[in-house]
């Protein structure tokens, strides 16, 4: 099975036709050989296994995904974030609460009718 | 590409084309047929002096006027949905080729094996050299391996733009976080021309689409040069 993997990945062209997703609308066909790659990757790499059979998955994804939704890097940390949505230059401004914090402002006093708080 | 004073549909460069060209001069000699009898007749009733006014039935012309019309709708039904099912046969793409739509220039990627990607802008009226198309030529053209089943994916980074080249009989419309795909297969080489097909802002007559097929000797040659 492996060999047919590797002579599949030699004469690749470009991804086949998919019987699960068969219409129009391929987004999903890219998402899931994104997905499938990344999964492969990280379980091959976790079991020491052989990285080159996700090679499939890869070739798939590449030929359908648009470069622009396909990130380059790790997302690590929430600052990774930034580079990709670049906030607004205010956006790191505190943000200040104006207003009452204590409890009685929270319950408002229905009854009775004239009561206040 | 149009030409001026045109009334038919462009050359087919595609199988599928064929096919609705074909399709197309079927229905509209059906239509031309029915609306010259119906005008013939409408033109018989107000040119007589006679009159009847008597009520009558009509069992026979009646029954012929409710069978023919549903034989001929049969006859448009049949081929339309020959036609229909054959746009969606399954064929395995030699290559896959993605668009996508910007304001307001497209941007194609070729990543089957590198990644290939390059913008085609619209050459702008006062650029153009002697015997170029105006409003139709761009600075790169997508060049396309002819005879070949070709897979597009349609996208878009913003707005609604619509990828169409009549000649082929394509047109999809591109939508930003959505794949949608065609499928192209040109019998000919040459140039294709097309304009967006959805409005999507005030540059959207100004973004038009080039395919230019040519034999996949020259496709490789292009494609190696242009990465």
């Amino acid at each position: 099975m492996a060999e047919d993997i590797q002579t599949k990945i030699k004469n690749y062209q470009t991804a086949p036709f998919d019987s699960r997703f068969p219409n129009q609308n391929q987004t999903r066909n890219c998402w899931q050989n994104y997905l499938d790659f990344h999964r492969c990757e990280k379980a091959m790499t976790a079991k020491g296994g052989d990285v080159s059979v996700c090679e499939w998955y890869r070739r798939v994804y590449k030929s359908l995904c648009p470069i622009s939704w396909v990130l380059e890097k790790t997302l690590e940390n929430p600052l990774d974030c930034k580079e990709i949505q670049p906030v607004h230059s205010k956006g790191d401004q505190l943000w200040v609460f104006f207003g009452r914090n204590d409890a009685k402002a929270e319950a408002p006093v229905l009854w009775p009718p004239h009561a206040k708080s | 590409m149009a030409y001026p004073m045109q009334l038919g549909f462009q050359d087919a460069t595609s199988p599928i084309m064929e096919e609705l060209l074909h399709f197309h001069d079927h229905t509209l000699m059906i239509v031309f047929l029915i609306s010259s009898l119906v005008l013939y007749i409408i033109s018989l009733m107000l040119t007589t002096k006679l009159t009847h006014t008597s009520t009558m039935d009509a069992q026979e012309v009646e029954t012929i006027w409710t069978i023919l019309p549903a034989i001929i709708l049969i006859m448009i039904a049949l081929p339309s949905l020959r036609i229909l099912y054959m746009m969606d046969e399954i064929n395995n793409p030699s290559l896959t080729v993605k668009t996508m739509g910007h304001q307001w220039y497209w941007s194609y990627e070729y990543t089957d094996y590198e990644d290939l990607s390059f913008d085609s802008y619209m050459i702008p009226t006062s650029e153009l050299k002697p015997g170029e198309l105006r409003l139709l030529e761009v600075d790169n053209r997508v060049v396309l391996p002819m005879e070949m089943t070709v897979r597009m994916l349609i996208s878009s980074e913003d707005v609604l733009p619509s990828w169409a080249v009549p000649s082929l009989g394509l047109k999809t419309d591109a939508i930003p976080g959505r794949l949608n795909q065609t499928t192209l297969m040109s019998t000919r080489p040459g140039l294709f021309y097309g304009q967006c097909s959805e409005i999507c802002g005030s540059n959207h007559s100004f973004m038009p689409i080039v395919l230019e097929l040519v034999p996949l000797k020259y496709f490789e040659k292009w494609s190696a040069s242009m990465l």
